[in-house]
């Protein structure tokens, strides 16, 4: 089953300057999809537009079969999470334990069901211990991982992730990886962090100036290293580790 | 004293654990900015006995006393361009412990007090219950929750400008820039600019989670008050009710000067 379906999409920001241009692809049931790119290649503005905070300027989205519009957007949000490049701009409420209930209590819930949810998402973020604290007084790690509790608080059935990683001192990054790939949520993972894409990810799209320049397995296109330079990026650590 | 320093701790700061649920203290601090306010502007000295609520519940509360002059020193100069006029229209002549003062000097010493009682206990208000905590607490009152969610949101992007001047200005001093009046649009624009581009991101982080215009839905009932908030806030009534309608200050120098003689 197609969770999105993507065809033909283009973007051009207000000045004029071409974000992307004909994208098309697709994200079925149970993907766990890798998108990268080197800077300004138009991966944020496609997570922004599968979210429906963009409109396309042209081209198509499609969410399980249906047409953006409004009910579709809305219906869309309950099911999906986006967690933003910033989490300072996720995390608004006074404490960690608020900010993580608001999306539960946007679904309507009981304050009973609410509270469970909210302490289910921060046990499996293993954050419990920040519950009373003040967002904005968490290092940049705890923040994602509250903004992560926010979004696993929701049980989306599809998580948009738009550079989960970075800023992420190594230890942050392997916990973050690990708690992303024991979820079986369809994911779409926006990143420059391409261990993390050979980690976790099974299939991966490279864009390059907001076109799509390949879209496969992900060991195939990452660990082709002439191809990979000509698209502004590099071979994982990991397998440039190996094969040095 | 830096811009940021103005809006930070009381509100924004860790949630304070204080005893003291929102409902009360809204009530509590409204009978008494209602009590300062309906004295006479030559009654300062009545208005005294009046202080020990600020001071009382900034204790209880664990509000720090420099956050607090601060901030209240940073809207001063605006009371006191206020109330400077008044020695200079009203100057009938009135004694004072044995000194000769104008009418007008009393009521702006007058007016400082009010001044000084309300801001504090406000501040201390806030502080306390925390500024989502009032809201809540408005939204359960009735408060149209469309007002409260702006109010709230306002609250929010006050703090997102605040911050913004604040990396802006930190930005252009650690490269050696300097404001004056002559640079200081080209700081304003991009501070706008960039205050309005953070806000658009938290408005769509706040869509994303189902966000729709409402939020405190379902959750506005407020917590029970218990048997001791009820003694608390019947206290402060009768001492505030005792204050208004009796001459404290007068009845405590009396018995004072009988005790000595």
């Amino acid at each position: 089953m197609k969770v999105f379906e993507i065809e033909k999409i283009c973007y051009s920001y207000p000045d004029g300057t071409k974000a992307l241009n004909d994208l098309s692809f697709s994200v079925s049931e149970g993907d766990v999809l890798g998108i990268a790119g080197a800077n300004g290649s138009g991966k944020s503005t496609l997570l922004m537009l599968m979210m429906g905070c963009l409109i396309p300027s042209g081209g198509r989205i499609t969410y399980y079969g249906k047409s953006f519009d409004r009910d579709t957007v809305r219906s869309m949000r309950k099911e999906t999470g986006l967690l933003f490049q910033d989490p300072d701009d996720q995390l608004f409420l006074p404490t960690v334990w608020e900010d993580v209930a608001f999306g539960p209590r946007n679904l309507g819930l009981s304050e009973n069901e609410v509270a469970s949810r909210v302490e289910e998402a921060l046990h499996a973020t293993e954050i419990e211990e920040l519950s009373k604290k003040a967002p904005w007084k968490l290092s940049g790690g705890e923040k994602t991982l509250v903004a992560l509790a926010g979004l696993f608080a929701m049980k989306p059935k599809t998580i948009l992730l738009d550079e989960p990683t970075s800023g992420l001192d190594p230890r942050s990054r392997r916990r973050l990886i690990d708690i992303i790939g024991k979820t079986d949520m369809t994911a779409v993972i926006a990143t420059h962090d391409l261990d993390m894409v050979l980690d976790v990810c099974k299939r991966v799209i490279i864009m390059n100036n907001g076109r799509i320049e390949s879209d496969g397995e992900v060991p195939g296109v990452l660990c082709d290293i002439e191809y990979m330079r000509s698209c502004g990026l590099e071979l994982p650590l990991s397998v440039a580790g190996r094969s040095s | 004293m830096r811009i940021r320093d103005l809006y930070k701790t009381e509100i924004y700061d860790e949630r304070r654990e204080t005893a003291l649920p929102p409902l009360l203290l809204l009530y509590v601090t409204l009978t008494y900015i209602i009590t300062v306010v309906s004295f006479d502007r030559y009654q300062t000295l009545r208005i005294v006995p009046l202080a020990a609520y600020p001071i009382f519940v900034g204790l209880f509360s664990g509000v720090s006393c420099r956050d607090l002059l601060r901030k209240m020193t940073a809207v001063m100069p605006f009371v006191i361009l206020i109330g400077i006029w008044n020695p200079f229209f009203d100057r009938i002549g009135t004694e004072c412990f044995g000194f000769m003062i104008s009418r007008g000097w009393i009521s702006f010493f007058s007016l400082m007090i009010k001044f000084l009682m309300i801001t504090a206990s406000t501040l201390i208000m806030v502080s306390a219950a925390g500024f989502d905590g009032l809201c809540r607490c408005a939204a359960a009152m009735g408060l149209s929750e469309v007002l409260v969610t702006q109010l709230f949101l306002l609250n929010r992007y006050i703090r997102l400008i605040v911050e913004e001047t604040h990396n802006t200005l930190r930005a252009r001093v650690f490269r050696g820039g300097r404001i004056t009046l002559s640079n200081a649009g080209n700081v304003c624009g991009p501070l706008l600019m960039r205050s309005l581009s953070r806000s658009e991101k938290i408005h769509n982080a706040l869509l994303c989670r189902g966000f729709d215009g409402t939020l405190w839905r379902g959750k506005c009932c407020m917590n029970r008050l218990s048997m001791q908030d009820i003694v608390f806030g019947l206290f402060w009534t009768a001492y505030f009710l005792i204050v208004r309608f009796f001459d404290i200050s007068r009845i405590i120098g009396d018995l004072t000067v009988r005790c000595v003689i």
